[in-house]
């Protein structure tokens, strides 16, 4: 009896590890020993936030050459929990990129406010192992504990700064709003294995494909549910209320990271979540009547609430709602030029965002929870050179040609409009066309404006360290040289199919 | 089983039991008592649950939510020394009554429609872990290979998330004492 048992369980064993295939999960699994490694690091006592920050990096570049190493074919692993294919990867690749630059821009940052806390970066790792689990997943069950993963790492690098209050409300009022996210996920994903009896994307779509979507009630309620959860997580509107504040108390650096990766990886879980359900016919039209309602809202009122923002972050908070609006209208056109178009406005949108909040980092020496357009009068003339780079990422994010926004917008738009969504097209357009305007006033008030005598801001202190300079010159490279050759990466972009 | 007739008696006795005591819940005005009936209701899910073949989850429905976290929740109560209708004699506002009951009522229409509507609740899946199955190998194993097997990966990348939020809690905390002792040391120098 007892052998019996013993072998089938070594039977057990076998087909168990046989089926896991750690190799696909390479990445993820690097990334957060590290986090683990950064810990035991910050056991030392000085030199740890330097060293942390140096192994960080590293670990990252390792991450994203074994990114590399999976191939390009669809390949599942741990009982189809895992799916790793070139979607994925391009997703990794993404990660590993924000985060890179996210420590390089951190550093100096972290010391001069004195939180230099060394396990700052051990958080930002296991931040990053929780977006390659979430976009990696074929399963919500890892999808959600992903998702945990990343929230919990970001609630205590938004509140980490303890001495200023501004930076624990942000940590907290994120914590709450992510936890009301997270229970409309969970219920919405109960909803979904209630009327399909799996978690499983592949089984989803079975039952979506057999038993037509819009007849079973339970399925429909569970999707709308996920989609809202996730909405809060992209802050498009109407869940967008906890941006600004978040935004302007969290650290900078963690607000490059806040604003640009979990977004992403909310998309990148959405559009293949979304694509299981794209044979199901017929569509069910109050599923994509709620897409469309939450792109047109969230290009148009980001984009109001911007106007008249006179604190910068903020302006940048509601600017970003609206950035995520223009790639909810390529996620409303369910093709796959509108994936691959969305996948170059993440990589546009990371140089831009990631390239802006550096320089906001380096600019703002010691007051940066108050800065408003007003602090950037006559800059020009102090600082010619931080102004010129901060012209071009303004200009870039505007979507002026030939920098690398006005390529992703138009690659967006001209998607949307091979779609026949012509009216979301046209909507898009206007609405960048106005949000140039208040890009455009922070040019006006560098160039064209005397600089304010009292303003309390001393635009001549600004000192820059290589690190800094380094994810700046990167940024700036790449949008200017993926501006003007935007074919190549699109090309690799289009290649890939979900 | 020859007391397969008590099943439905004992379904209605615990089913009852559960609305009651969460009524009781919301209807209670001191909050600790209102914790001890959350335990009852907590108890008697658990009846349900043995009902339905699954000792496993009524074990953990017990340890976990009865044990576990309403200890804490009383803890708490304990803690902010809140009296009894200390939270309920605040006015609230009438637009927000009407609101919330507006919901509550339209959720509760969802609902209802949901399972009248048509025969879902028979065509619903069924899971793979039949009541034969559960009868011939227990409950306990089945859930333990399915989590250790099945399920392993969620299951460590939950030990992840906890690590996290350790680390998270002591770097937060260790930020918050270490302030204190700077302010201290200064008070210090001060004298």
């Amino acid at each position: 009896m007892t052998e019996i048992m013993t072998d089938t369980i070594s039977t057990n064993l076998q087909t168990i590890i046989s089926t896991m295939r750690l190799g696909l999960l390479a990445p993820h699994l690097i990334v957060s020993m590290g986090g683990i490694l950064l810990m035991l690091v910050s056991l030392l006592k000085k030199a740890a936030f330097k060293i942390n920050a140096f192994l960080a990096i590293v670990v990252l570049g390792i991450a994203s050459v074994c990114a590399l190493n999976t191939g390009s074919d669809p390949q599942t692993g741990f009982n189809g929990m895992i799916k790793s294919d070139m979607f994925s990867n391009v997703f990794i690749w993404i990660y590993c990129a924000t985060g890179i630059f996210t420590v390089l821009i951190s550093h100096k940052y972290m010391e001069r406010r004195k939180i230099n806390v060394p396990e700052y970066y051990s958080l930002l790792l296991f931040a990053v192992s929780g977006l390659m689990f979430m976009t990696s997943a074929s399963d919500l069950m890892i999808l959600f504990v992903g998702l945990e993963i990343l929230s919990v790492s970001l609630f205590v690098m938004a509140g980490i700064d303890i001495h200023d209050l501004r930076s624990t409300e942000a940590g907290l009022k994120y914590f709450l709003m992510s936890v009301f996210a997270s229970a409309f996920l969970l219920f919405g994903i109960a909803f979904v294995y209630g009327a399909t009896g799996s978690t499983e994307y592949s089984a989803i779509k079975d039952f979506a494909l057999s038993n037509s979507f819009g007849r079973s009630p339970y399925l429909y309620a569970g999707v709308l549910l996920v989609l809202g959860g996730m909405a809060f997580k992209i802050s498009a509107v109407p869940f967008h209320m906890w941006t600004p504040d978040v935004y302007q108390g969290a650290p900078l650096p963690v607000t490059a990271f806040l604003s640009t990766a979990p977004k992403i990886a909310s998309f990148g879980f959405l559009f293949k979540f979304m694509a299981q359900f794209q044979n199901v016919q017929p569509y069910p039209d109050l599923l994509e009547d709620i897409v469309i309602s939450l792109a047109v809202l969230s290009m148009i009122v980001g984009n109001l609430l911007a106007l008249n923002q006179e604190d910068l972050k903020r302006m940048l908070a509601y600017s970003s709602i609206t950035h995520m609006g223009y790639v909810m209208t390529a996620f409303a056109s369910r093709s796959d030029t509108a994936i691959s178009a969305a996948l170059f406005y993440f990589a546009a949108y990371i140089f831009m965002n990631i390239g802006i909040f550096a320089v906001i980092a380096v600019i703002s020496e010691n007051n940066d929870k108050n800065l408003t357009l007003e602090n950037f009068r006559g800059m020009a003339q102090k600082k010619p050179a931080m102004a010129f780079l901060f012209m071009i990422f303004l200009f870039s994010l505007a979507g002026i040609p030939p920098l690398i926004g006005f390529a992703a917008k138009f690659f967006v738009f001209s998607a949307v409009i091979q779609s026949g969504l012509y009216g979301l097209a046209v909507i898009g357009i206007l609405n960048s066309a106005v949000s140039a305007y208040y890009y455009l006033r922070v040019v006006i008030n560098m160039y064209l404006k005397a600089p304010e005598q009292d303003s309390g801001f001393d635009l001549n202190a600004i000192k820059y360290g290589m690190a800094e300079m380094l994810a700046i010159t990167s940024c700036i490279a790449a949008i200017i040289i993926l501006g003007l050759q935007p074919t190549s990466l699109i090309h690799f972009f289009e290649k890939i199919a979900l | 089983m020859e007391l397969t007739f008590i099943k439905p008696f004992m379904f209605y006795f615990f089913a009852s039991l559960t609305t009651g005591s969460a009524l009781m819940v919301v209807i209670i005005r001191n909050p600790l008592y209102s914790a001890a009936m959350l335990v009852l209701t907590f108890f008697s899910l658990a009846g349900i649950y043995v009902l339905l073949n699954s000792e496993i989850i009524a074990v953990l429905q017990v340890f976990v939510y009865a044990g576990a976290i309403m200890v804490l929740v009383t803890f708490v109560i304990m803690l902010l020394n809140l009296r009894s209708g200390a939270l309920i004699n605040k006015p609230t506002h009438i637009i927000r009554s009407v609101v919330a009951v507006i919901f509550s009522f339209l959720l509760f229409i969802c609902l209802i429609s949901i399972f009248v509507s048509g025969n879902q609740v028979e065509n619903a899946p069924k899971g793979v872990i039949t009541a034969a199955a559960i009868e011939s190998e227990g409950s306990f194993q089945l859930f333990s290979r399915a989590l250790f097997s099945e399920y392993l990966l969620p299951f460590e990348l939950v030990s992840l998330l906890l690590t996290v939020a350790v680390i998270g809690v002591v770097v937060l905390i260790r930020g918050i004492s270490g302030a204190e002792e700077n302010k201290q040391a200064k008070k210090g120098q001060g004298r």
